[in-house]
């Protein structure tokens, strides 16, 4: 305990001296005195003796004022407030460091936060490591949810897993929600009852759901609390109205609890016993959120559900679902569909972030080096007067790690501004993405770790570098320009920039021309001029109602102006979704082998082609006359022509599907229904008005000319007109919703061409750092060769090839760099390009051009200030 | 900081404490010089302290709380520092000693078993 109590004075000690210097010292001649007063009796000098038996005062001081403080401290304080003036005095270098920093270290906290909030972190709930989602995996990659039954069946196995919980974000996602009168849009979900339990959410106010809830009782999210009741602690028992039932509140969850989608903020949260329209038994709705026993693993529970669930698959009809498996993912994250598909992209952006950092770190290395070349007289003097090579190296490292951290402040506000950027990015198209990027403990705690890496990357090798100079030359003032070393180095860092900038710019360039390769690709239909609008009819609406309700709504907004046409269909392309079928088969011809290719099908109203731009290879579009009455109809894709009617013409003849048996009316072209990037499905296309059952359907209204986009507003007017009590309806452009299909390239393109930039930008400072050093250091040279006839042509074409050979290394350093990070993520890279390879010659090339194109701008400004040096004025120059 | 091992430099410091320490005790308050001398003495000139290590060390038990010093005025009208021992100083050598018996104890047993081994 002494020895803290004397940390704690010593600490004390060097903010303010507990003795003064003063009181210190005259102990100390008091000691000196008496020592001479002992001395004189042998000694003539008693002085003298006593200082040399006893030590001098200058040296006892120093030993007296280390133990009065804690030298340390001392010495950090010392750096701290020398490093603070050394910034001051060069404010130029100081700012263009710190914004350097502040872009490089701003950018990746950016990118790590949007991946952490997307890909890494797991739900606040408790124990989300022990959370498993369940997923049916189609034989063709997709992956379906459950049938009621099958997540009971599933949830009574009590053996594989803790527990089971169903959930099911409400069809058309956003509800209008109506409290005390006033209408909102919210998002809600419907849950099992043991939602809550399972996940281990407790609630802030009121209580939870639970297995005993069949009435419509409702808990909200903290957000909605404050957002709409505003943070009312009154709220229980209040009510809410949706889809035209009323909802008593029960609880809130704690914030920071949005549900089990990442991206999706779900606002409302009821039971799902208590559901207004039952579902059909075949209707698969719910997805499935399990919790791991203690004592069972993921693959053993994984092994038992399966045996469970070929058992019920094989009483499925269609065999898409009877052939899936089960597969039990990790459900940390809840169910991620975000995650899925942006985690390679951001991967590949935090990548190119990390490089980018590393650039920034050679540039401010290159930028120390050059700059502590003024400082070498002042390092040899202190070096000279006995100061440590490494108490020189801490010093200078203290100026680095000052930097650092202020670019890391500013660069961690910038962070928030960048990446409410890219999330306004990956929303197009789309409902909004709703993530917590609020700066938490993770992404601080990576910023600071970033910022001192960096300070060390590109502190250490300057500092080090600037210590070990031969002092003799060093302590003399000489004409400047003579360590060759120390100028290689700085060369040696501008290349090496050059060479990440390559790898940099040749990803970028693959990205984009990967984007535009796809945006040319001829989907098979024309997207612009049409407006796709989904009108909810409630859950599970089906039958007469809705068909009355299509059939209205087809007359009204076929009747406003501006229209050319309007149609119907179940699924859009690129939409996301598409309903698949059986396969077909031929009436009259043996049934197609086990392996049939599957057939995938969508319900379309009349002129649906002519509104899509779909075009009619042969024979005709639906019309109003194919309904009920008239002999079943059918159209049916090119693809489906060539493989089942291989040369015959196939109007008029049967084709039997799904237990129908309808005649061929038309063949039109592909379309690539589910991707750009993928073959376009064999389709077959059936009339609405000849179904059973009307599906739920969007509408689609192509104008002549101009935005679709300004009929908005009358279709909402047409909409609560035949239904007002429904909510109104959404619409999105046909080509936004075809961008939207492309999020992922497109992100990937425009941020990699922007760090592309950025790394640029960087690379030509570093260029015009090291080029405009060079002609200040060697002005006296130049000044001599233009006094003895050299033309300033020529001394300015000296420069830029000097900047030349600088990009050229760079370039070919950078080429094996690339290379190998090309070799090293093929497998990603052949899932991201589109037609592409790697070494694609125009992208390289391109690389190539730009970098020397950034040479020659970064050594224009130097290579004229080359050109019009005066002899008379460089010779004088000492 | 409390709990960590010394190393050779607080050894050493350690003893010049327990030195000290036993000086002050014993002989009531003293100034620095006095200390200094008396060591020298009993040690019949073996031990010769610098005032860069004296000082230091007496500042040290200062801050630790096991000595107090004030300004006095010699016999011979000098002003000088006096330092004495606080109780907590006195716990502190009582504890010293005692180890420092038993270190010399089981050195002794060692040493005289080897000689007879």
């Amino acid at each position: 305990m002494t020895s803290l109590r004397e940390w704690i004075v010593r600490l004390w000690g060097t903010l303010r001296p507990g003795r003064r210097d003063a009181d210190l010292e005259e102990e100390l001649r008091v000691h000196l005195e008496m020592a001479a007063a002992h001395e004189a009796a042998n000694e003539p000098d008693g002085r003298r003796a006593a200082v040399a038996r006893h030590g001098a005062i200058a040296p006892s001081m120093e030993a007296l004022r280390d133990q009065r403080g804690l030298p340390r401290l001392a010495d950090l304080a010392r750096d701290t407030r020398f490093a603070l003036r050394a910034m001051r005095r060069t404010p130029t270098f100081t700012a263009v460091a710190v914004l350097t920093l502040a872009l490089g270290i701003g950018a990746n906290t950016a990118i790590f936060g949007l991946a952490d909030a997307v890909v890494f972190r797991p739900l606040p709930v408790d124990r989300p490591q022990d959370l498993v989602v369940l997923r049916l995996h189609g034989p063709r990659g997709d992956t379906f949810p459950f049938t009621s039954s099958a997540a009971a069946d599933l949830a009574s196995n009590h053996e594989a897993l803790a527990g089971l919980a169903a959930f099911r974000p409400l069809p058309g996602t956003i509800v209008s929600v109506t409290i005390n009168g006033e209408s909102d849009v919210a998002l809600a979900q419907l849950v099992s009852g043991n939602y809550h339990a399972l996940l281990g959410v407790h609630a802030l106010v009121g209580r939870t759901l639970s297995e005993q809830d069949r009435e419509p009782v409702a808990v909200i999210s903290y957000r909605y609390w404050q957002r709409r009741f505003a943070g009312d602690p009154n709220v229980i028992g209040r009510t809410l109205e949706m889809q035209r039932r009323s909802f008593t509140i029960v609880g809130v969850t704690p914030p920071g609890f949005f549900g089990t989608q990442p991206g999706r903020h779900v606002d409302i949260t009821a039971p799902l016993a208590a559901r207004t329209q039952a579902m059909a038994p075949n209707a698969r709705w719910l997805y499935l959120i399990g919790r791991l026993r203690p004592d069972v693993s993921r693959q053993q529970a994984a092994a038992a559900l399966r045996v469970r669930w070929a058992q019920l698959a094989a009483g499925e009809p269609a065999p898409a679902i009877a052939r899936s498996t089960l597969e039990l993912d990790s459900g940390a994250q809840g169910l991620n569909e975000l995650g899925r598909q942006f985690s390679m992209p951001l991967r590949i952006l935090m990548t190119a972030m990390a490089v980018v950092l590393l650039i920034t770190c050679a540039n401010l290395a290159g930028l120390l080096i050059a700059r502590s070349h003024a400082r070498q007289h002042e390092i040899a003097v202190r070096l000279s007067l006995g100061a440590g090579r490494a108490r020189i190296v801490r010093q200078l490292m203290t100026e680095s790690v000052l930097l650092a951290a202020a670019g890391g402040l500013a660069g961690t506000a910038l962070g928030r501004v960048l990446t409410d950027l890219i999330l306004a990015m990956m929303s197009r198209g789309r409902t909004a993405i709703v993530l917590d990027v609020a700066l938490d403990a993770r992404t601080l705690t990576f910023a600071a770790a970033v910022t001192l890496l960096t300070a060390l990357l590109f502190g250490l090798l300057p500092a080090i570098a600037a210590c070990r100079a031969d002092l003799p030359p060093a302590l003399k003032r000489r004409a400047p320009g003579t360590d060759t070393t120390r100028h290689s180095w700085g060369r040696a860092m501008v290349a090496a920039q050059v060479a990440l900038l390559v790898l940099l710019l040749v990803f970028a360039g693959l990205f984009a021309r990967t984007l535009h390769k796809l945006r040319s690709v001829d989907a098979g239909f024309r997207p612009e001029h049409v407006l796709v609008v989904a009108v909810p009819t409630g859950p599970g609406s089906r039958g007469t109602a809705a068909r009355t309700l299509y059939d209205d709504l087809f007359a009204r907004f076929s009747a406003l102006p501006g229209v050319a046409s309007v149609s119907l269909s179940m699924d859009t392309p690129l939409g996301g979704e598409l309903s698949m079928g059986a396969g077909i088969s031929i009436p009259g011809r043996p049934d197609d082998a086990e392996d049939a290719p599957q057939v995938y099908h969508n319900i379309v109203g009349p002129r649906f082609f002519e509104t899509m731009g779909i075009p009619v290879l042969s024979g005709r579009d639906f019309s109003i006359s194919d309904d009920e009455r008239a002999p079943r109809c059918a159209i049916i894709s090119d693809s489906v022509a060539r493989r089942y009617f291989r040369g015959e013409n196939p109007l008029g003849r049967e084709i039997s599907f799904r237990g129908v048996v309808a005649s061929v009316i038309g063949v039109v072209k592909d379309v690539r229904y589910t991707s750009l990037r993928t073959d376009a499905p064999l389709m077959i296309y059936r009339p609405a008005r000849q179904e059973v059952s009307a599906p739920a359907s969007a509408f689609l209204i192509r104008t002549a000319s101009g935005t679709p986009e300004a009929l908005l507003p009358l279709l909402r007017a047409e909409a609560r007109a035949a239904a007002p009590a429904l909510p109104p309806p959404s619409a999105v452009m046909l080509t936004d919703q075809v961008a939207g299909s492309l999020v992922e390239e497109r992100m990937l393109a425009t941020l990699s061409g922007a760090i592309g930039v950025l790394a640029a930008i960087l690379a030509a400072i570093g260029i015009y750092g090291v080029i405009a050093a060079t002609v200040a250091r060697r002005r006296r040279e130049i000044g001599i060769r233009m006094a003895i006839g050299a033309r300033p042509g020529q001394m300015a074409r000296t420069v830029v090839v000097d900047a030349f050979t600088i990009a050229a290394a760079g370039l070919v350093a950078g080429v094996p760099v690339t290379i190998v990070a090309a070799l090293a993520a093929r497998r990603l890279l052949a899932g991201v390009l589109f037609e592409l390879s790697p070494g694609d010659p125009p992208v390289l090339l391109a690389a190539a051009g730009a970098i020397l194109l950034i040479a020659s701008l970064a050594a224009w400004l130097p290579a004229r200030r080359a050109s019009r040096i005066d002899p008379v004025a460089a010779l004088k120059y000492e | 900081m409390p709990n960590r091992e010394p190393d050779k430099a607080d050894v050493l410091q350690g003893t010049l404490d327990l030195m000290v320490l036993q000086t002050v005790a014993a002989l009531g308050p003293l100034h620095g010089y006095a200390i200094a001398a008396r060591l020298e003495q009993v040690s019949k000139g073996a031990l010769r302290l610098n005032m860069g290590t004296l000082y230091p060390g007496l500042m040290r038990l200062e801050q630790r709380g096991l000595v107090r010093a004030a300004w006095a005025i010699t016999d011979n009208n000098r002003k000088a520092r006096f330092y004495s021992i606080t109780a907590a100083g006195r716990r502190r050598l009582a504890a010293e000693r005692a180890e420092w018996e038993r270190m010399t104890t089981i050195m002794q047993t060692l040493l005289d078993n080897e000689n007879e081994g």
